[in-house]
């Protein structure tokens, strides 16, 4: 019960976090390297309140991780992790207004599968 | 491109700052307790260990890199594209660690790859920018 509510609370708060990140920066607006405009770009980030919540659901979702690493197995832990990839795309296609092709969802499925198999070969 | 580079120093900055904080909390020890004396004692064993500072300030770069990353593509292009981290992992723990990469972990590796691969090919930015 504890390792279910804790990996939902990974997952959940880990792709909420991104998505929250990403959507803080669709209205920061594309960044320049440029070290006056980036300073700016940096002052205008610190503001805004997208990004403040998603480095607190970011943070809350590092901490459920290093909680389940306390007890749980890495090699089981992470392969459910990987449904995140899934969960990232499709909070992007619905809360951001992002188009994914179908090439997009191919690719992100690939890593997926990828990353169950790397942790399966590490059993 | 500049997209490609940026997140490729940022997962660089992210397996560094992992290194790091693994290498401090080795030297700290296992927590098993959550007696709020011994807890204390721990923290300021944390928090004052060089690695743990510097794991923390290479994790901070590499956010921030990310969110510059994010401002210039879509979430769903640069969520798989910081897979390739994978392949990091891989040759670091082979060139480095000399630990043995069993047969399956490359081919899980090589399957994240053509992943990216993928995914890298479409375009990068589907959305315009939002009013604050």
């Amino acid at each position: 019960m504890k390792t279910a509510l804790l990996l939902v609370s990974l997952i959940a708060c880990s792709s909420l976090g991104e998505i929250l990140s990403a959507k803080g920066m669709q209205q920061v607006g594309a960044v320049s390297l440029n070290p006056r405009e980036l300073l700016r770009a940096i002052g205008r980030m610190l503001r805004n309140p997208f990004l403040f919540a998603g480095v607190i659901f970011l943070a809350v979702s590092f901490f459920s991780f290093i909680s389940l690493l306390s007890y749980a197995d890495l090699s089981l832990v992470v392969p459910l992790t990987a449904v995140s990839y899934v969960t990232n795309t499709l909070g992007a296609k619905f809360f951001l207004g992002e188009q994914i092709e179908p090439k997009r969802w191919l690719g992100t499925l690939l890593v997926m599968a990828g990353v169950i198999i790397i942790t399966l070969a590490a059993r | 491109m500049k997209t490609l580079v940026v997140l490729f120093v940022a997962i660089c900055a992210q397996v560094l700052g992992d290194v790091c904080l693994t290498k401090g909390m080795k030297a700290v020890g296992e927590v098993n307790t959550l007696n709020p004396a011994a807890l204390f004692q721990i923290g300021i064993q944390v928090f004052t260990n060089p690695f743990i500072w510097l794991g923390i300030a290479t994790l901070t770069i590499f956010y921030l890199l990310y969110l510059v990353a994010l401002s210039w593509a879509d979430l769903s292009f640069v969520v798989p594209a910081t897979a390739f981290g994978y392949l990091l992992n891989a040759l670091l723990a082979k060139l480095l660690l000399h630990e043995p990469i069993s047969p399956l972990r490359w081919f899980g590796t090589a399957v994240i790859c053509a992943g990216v691969a993928i995914v890298s090919t479409t375009e990068q930015k589907t959305t315009a920018k939002e009013a604050a």
